[in-house]
């Protein structure tokens, strides 16, 4: 639209008559207050003097024809000409875009308070795994450790009264088995409650694990043990799971004939490495597929606890892991200096 | 390139940006923007300074970094460095390039520049690799420039950083 020193509209085009609801010919002499009502819009930040273009921007309600209103974005160009200084008004209607920052806005704070949600979900879910293998273990080791000792007591209470050659043989087998079982339950409840943590520390129950793993899959290991800080048993069985987490990643798909584990104090934490020298796959691959809960456990078990977690590999340059975790409790949003 | 440029009015794009990457995400995003511009040559330049990096000076400027901060500044920081990862990790894979180094290092550079104005001397250790390549990197603490100022004054790509938002 272009409009005269005294607010009257001299001509608007098409798009901007069918803007306000009106004809163009209805629109022209008519004063811009109609369509911007009760809102100040200053049409020249200067008064009549020397040539001179200056442009200004505002943001502004608008009135229809029918009076309606909509937000506007206006721009007002001040231009001179032989007949005096005019301004060029430029009207923008804003309720779509209003409308898309409003839904983004709403979009930002939804996806905040589902990552939030996610979180506390997350570590819900990762505290009742731990209370449930805790309660599975006790439950194998105080009732079905107990049952089959006692029956291997009465199976050598058997023996005595056996003479025949074949009986005792299948006794043995019979006994075999029972051992057999005793030392996959013991092992079960190891995986569920690792007592090396407990008895030991993280070093010595990382040492039974990988101890483990040489023995099922003949992968050698170095463990560097420079961890003297007291690590909490909440901690440790997070460092724990996480390493063991990616130790199950090298049995199942590295390929790998070493890996080396490294604990190290760092920063009132604990440092872990996990280094194989396997076949490493490419990340961008294998993270797009979805169903790798694997890898985001890991990465998701260190932050929780306040920390961070590396996961690093290439196609035929094994597999890094790197994650710290504090032992002592992180900073909280009201311990911020930010 | 297409990075935001705050200084356009549109305070949700603004909102997003700071919400997810903290106060310094002008900066992260600048830095987000550069990364698919690099070359192998570049990468190559980073993978190497990053390696010559010693591993705990790294992660114990990385758990600093984590330490100083607060729940949400953490998640800002984590934020930044995992979006940097996987932009420089698929900008590395559209050139062939698959030395781990690289992204890692991208990644880096992102939890610093998230945490910009916090512990200077843990930022510099993080960033230095990336700046072999955008020497813009490490802006100076309290450096008041908005990050595509920073950006263009140093790299003349970075001129259309304000083309976008």
């Amino acid at each position: 639209m272009i409009v005269e020193p005294d607010g009257r509209i001299r001509d608007a085009n098409g798009p901007a008559a069918s803007l306000f609801g009106y004809d163009r010919e209805r629109l022209r002499d008519e004063s811009v207050r109609t369509i911007v009502p009760d809102q100040p819009l200053p049409l020249f930040s200067v008064g009549p003097g020397p040539a001179k273009h200056d442009s200004r921007r505002f943001e502004l309600v608008c009135q229809r024809g029918d009076a309606s209103q909509f937000p506007a974005e206006i721009s007002v160009v001040r231009i001179e000409s032989g007949r005096g200084p005019t301004a060029v008004v430029t009207v923008r209607d804003m309720t779509e875009a209003q409308r898309a920052q409003f839904v983004l806005e709403r979009s930002v704070q939804v996806l905040a308070s589902e990552g939030r949600d996610r979180q506390l979900l997350f570590g819900h879910l990762v505290r009742a795994q731990e209370e449930e293998r805790k309660r599975i273990a006790a439950g194998i080791h105080d009732d079905t450790i107990q049952l089959i000792t006692a029956a291997n007591m009465r199976l050598e209470q058997l023996r005595h009264r056996l003479r025949e050659p074949a009986e005792v043989s299948i006794l043995d087998k019979l006994e075999e088995a029972f051992q057999l079982s005793l030392t996959r339950l013991r092992q079960l409840i190891f995986d569920l409650r690792p007592s090396g943590l407990v008895v030991g520390g993280l070093a010595a129950a990382l040492r039974l694990r990988l101890e483990q793993l040489r023995s099922e899959t003949g992968i050698a290991y170095r463990l560097d043990d420079g961890l003297t800080s007291r690590v909490p048993p909440d901690t440790s069985v997070l460092i724990y799971r996480t390493a063991q987490e990616a130790l199950t990643n090298v049995r199942m798909h590295a390929r790998a004939m070493t890996v080396r584990v490294e604990l190290a104090d760092l920063c009132n934490g604990c440092l872990v490495r996990i280094d194989d020298d396997g076949a490493g796959y490419n990340p961008a691959d294998v993270e797009n597929r979805p169903g790798h809960l694997g890898l985001l456990l890991m990465r998701e078990r260190p932050s929780l606890a306040g920390g961070w977690c590396r996961i690093e590999s290439a196609p035929g340059a094994g597999t890094s892991v790197e994650f710290w975790v504090p032992v002592d409790p992180p900073a909280t949003e009201q311990g911020s200096a930010w | 390139m297409e990075i935001y440029d705050f200084k356009a009015p549109d305070p949700g794009t603004r909102g997003l940006a700071m919400r997810v990457f903290g106060p310094n995400a002008q900066l992260v995003l600048a830095f987000l923007a550069c990364l698919s511009d690099l070359s192998q040559e570049d990468f190559a330049k980073v993978a190497n300074a990053w390696r010559q990096t010693d591993d705990r000076d790294r992660a114990e400027a990385r758990a600093r970094l984590h330490r100083a901060a607060s729940d949400r500044e953490r998640q800002q920081i984590l934020a930044a460095a995992s979006v940097a990862r996987r932009e420089a990790l698929e900008t590395a894979n559209r050139r062939q390039w698959h030395d781990w180094s690289f992204w890692a290092a991208a990644s880096d550079a992102a939890a610093a520049i998230a945490a910009r104005d916090r512990i200077f001397r843990d930022c510099q250790t993080l960033i230095s690799p990336m700046s072999v390549v955008m020497p813009w990197l490490p802006p100076a603490a309290g450096d008041a420039r908005s990050g595509k100022d920073i950006a263009a004054s140093y790299l003349p790509s970075a001129h259309a950083l304000g083309q976008g938002a």
